[in-house]
């Protein structure tokens, strides 16, 4: 029997202690770990193989990490880390928009770096970065966390964003709490059912016309949430 | 028809007004004695003075006659411009209202021409459009500006204006302008009659931010007239207006762009800096993670990388502080939105200060969580019982109390040192300030701990509190949104 494929995760960063530390405790949470120190370096090591993941630092000299993962995308919709220590909204908030699944912001404890290429991993196997409800009545950006309904156009968090993605991913099924809180938050994060009911609330009131009687958002008590595609909303209505 | 001059007329009415009263007068008195002979000569005097009375009346109706025709003549002219009894006044109203017309339109050429001069435009191009406006108002090609001096001749450099002529550079100033300039400085509008000949000369600015004029060839013709000098002040004022106000743009300009060029400096180095100390910090907390994971390790080494963690930690968060700061600065902090419970947050930056004094954490009400940015929330939290413990005598307990109304979680810090007077709680908020007190306790604070707090709470939404005795202790409350956390439905 061959031995399960692990998957490969390109680590991308100027700082070759940084890259060494990273790659061996990646390496031993059972990845596939291979690293370059330039974007050019990256780009090499694309040409031969392509990972299920790259970690990309934002500030390396010649090619910045913002140029690299523009490069990658134009290549191939890989899931991007952004790994850096600009620890600045706005080149977080672009960089999140533009190329990256999640950021990072240094200094990090590598363990949390582990639990985010999961979760990214876990959500890339999802797909779907656009999300449509009741034939078009409710239209879901999932890449640039934008949802418009018919009242208007709402900035979703990244948590609201993660959690609506997963739903989507078994729309029209129930998915359990267990696997919300597993698959929304991190360890780290310690969050419990109670995160999970008040970011269910807060996303109604962008999501339903009344948070009160939510038709796609709904509540399966003692088990978890589904999400309605809308046409058994509508029936139920 | 010749006209008879005004004063012949009224001589002429006059005398015949009274020539006739004067000769039955006259002839009444001769003749009494002999052919009036017995007649009563109250009754002639009453003949008289009625015949008189008769002829005043005669005279009247015909003179309100001639004048109603007058008068109608003169509405005729008021009304058409044109006088049939009288070609002359006819002439002359039309040369009047010829003047009007032309005055005008040089207002209205002016107003046009000077909407269309923007003052945002760099100062020679604005001063070359108002060469190019001042033409068509005077009717007259020759018009030129001459700028003597200006106080940033990088912005506009001294020289003569003839138009908008983009590609031409100024030509240098000659003896004709400053002799121009300096003649005609007492006045607005001066013509002027030198060696050159006469000009035309119309003072703009005479300042010490602009010395400059408008002057034309002024050769063969008269004074200019008070209408005239009128409506050349009216254009050297905004002439002058216009010039001083894109020169004044320029400045604010170019000072505008010294400050984004600073302030990208000190984002570039601000983010270069923090580059180079957070990328190592992240490889020294790695590498002391996997180092402790050595079971092999002694004791000893073991408290040495806790210790190295734990120092590594303490720069990381002075860094992170120093750079919220300069963010608020700068107005460009966004904080993230999300949901977390704040008792585990206190618990665990507490645990991280590692401080060794009794601690007590107070949890009321009914669960909630806060919405906020549990980052920022959690450095709030390490400056304010850093700060506790800092100002504190050793072993003195510090008590935190997380406590839910409504909407929001007010979470407050006590301890029990040395508090603060009015004038330090009023500012201990603010940048950099520290009180002689706190250099005296902590003489390694940076004064940013508290300022950055308040704008990270701020930024949440929430808001900052702070209650303090001297010698009994400091309390700091900060109030973030908060929800309810029981179950859903």
């Amino acid at each position: 029997m061959l031995p399960p494929v692990r998957p490969a995760v390109l680590l991308v960063d100027d700082d070759p202690t940084l890259l060494s530390v990273l790659g061996r405790r990646v390496t031993r949470a059972g990845f596939d770990t291979r690293t370059a120190s330039s974007g050019w370096a990256a780009l090499k090591h694309l040409e031969e193989s392509w990972p299920a993941l790259l970690v990309v630092d934002l500030m390396m000299p010649g090619m910045d990490g913002f140029e690299l993962c523009r490069r990658v995308k134009q290549l191939a919709d890989l899931p991007i880390i952004v790994l850096s220590a600009v620890d600045d909204p706005g080149a977080k908030v672009s960089a999140l928009e533009l190329y990256a699944e999640d950021y990072v912001t240094k200094p990090f404890d590598p363990d949390e770096l582990v639990a985010r290429i999961q979760r990214v991993l876990r959500r890339a196997a999802i797909g779907s970065p656009q999300l449509s409800l009741d034939g078009g009545e409710v239209e879901v950006d999932l890449a640039t966390r934008r949802l418009t309904t018919p009242s208007g156009t709402h900035q979703l968090t990244p948590t609201e964003a993660r959690l609506l993605q997963v739903l989507a991913a078994s729309v029209d099924r129930v998915v359990p709490t267990d696997e919300l809180l597993d698959r929304v938050w991190t360890d780290a994060e310690g969050a419990d059912p109670s995160y999970l009911w008040v970011t269910v609330r807060r996303l109604r009131r962008k999501l339903e016309a009344d948070p009160d009687q939510p038709r796609y958002l709904i509540t399966e008590r003692g088990i978890g949430y589904r999400l309605m595609s809308g046409t058994l909303a509508s029936k139920r209505s | 028809m010749p006209r008879t001059s005004l004063w012949l007329r009224v001589f002429v009415g006059l005398l015949i007004a009274v020539l006739p009263p004067i000769l039955l007068l006259v002839a009444a008195v001769l003749v009494a004695n002999s052919v009036l002979d017995g007649v009563d000569p109250n009754l002639v005097a009453v003949t008289v003075v009625a015949a008189t009375i008769a002829w005043a009346a005669i005279l009247g109706i015909v003179y309100t006659r001639s004048m109603a025709e007058d008068l109608r003549s003169m509405l005729t002219l008021a009304e058409r411009g044109e006088s049939v009894d009288s070609p002359e006044l006819g002439a002359a109203y039309g040369q009047l209202a010829a003047a009007l017309e032309e005055r005008n339109r040089q207002i209205a050429t002016l107003a046009r021409e000077a909407g269309g001069v923007p003052i945002d435009d760099a100062p020679r191009r604005v001063v070359e459009s108002l060469v190019a406006a001042i033409r068509p108002v005077m009717g007259d090609a020759t018009w030129r500006a001459a700028v003597l001096s200006s106080d940033d001749p990088a912005i506009l450099s001294p020289g003569i204006y003839a138009g908008s002529d983009e590609a031409a550079e100024p030509v240098e100033i000659g003896d004709l302008e400053r002799w121009a300039s300096v003649s005609g400085a007492d006045a607005a509008v001066a013509r002027l009659q030198g060696p050159w000949g006469a000009f035309a000369v119309v003072n703009v600015a005479s300042n010490d931010r602009l010395r400059a004029i408008l002057y034309a060839p002024w050769e063969g013709r008269p004074e200019p007239s008070p209408a005239e000098v009128a409506l050349l002040s009216l254009v050297g004022q905004h002439f002058g207006a216009a010039v001083e106000h894109s020169l004044l743009y320029a400045r604010v300009r170019s000072q505008a762009d010294e400050l984004d060029r600073l302030a990208r400096i000190q984002a570039d180095f601000l983010r270069g800096v923090t580059h180079d100390l957070q990328t190592p910090l992240t490889s020294i907390g790695a590498l002391a993670t996997e180092l402790r994971a050595d079971a092999t390790l002694s004791r000893a080494a073991q408290g040495d990388l806790d210790t190295i963690t734990h120092q590594a930690e303490r720069l990381r968060r002075m860094v992170s502080q120093l750079l919220v700061a300069s963010r608020l600065e700068a107005g460009a902090f966004t904080p993230q939105v999300e949901v977390f419970a704040v008792p585990p947050l206190v618990e665990r930056t507490w645990s991280a200060l590692r401080a060794d004094r009794p601690f007590e954490l107070q949890v009321d009400g009914a669960p909630h969580l806060a919405i906020g940015d549990p980052d920022r929330v959690e450095q709030v939290l390490w400056a304010l019982l850093d700060n506790a413990v800092k100002y504190s005598p050793d072993g003195s307990p510090i008590e935190v109390r997380v406590a839910p109304e409504d909407d929001v979680l007010g979470i407050t810090v006590r301890d029990h040192g040395t508090g603060m007077d009015d004038e330090t709680q009023r500012q201990a908020f603010d940048q950099f300030y520290r009180s002689a007190q706190a250099r005296k306790l902590a003489p390694d604070g940076s004064g940013v701990g508290l300022y950055a707090a308040r704008g990270l709470v701020e930024a949440m939404g929430g808001s900052v509190d702070v209650q303090s005795t001297l010698g009994t202790g400091t309390s700091i409350t900060i109030v973030l949104p908060a929800e309810p956390s029981g179950a859903d439905e």
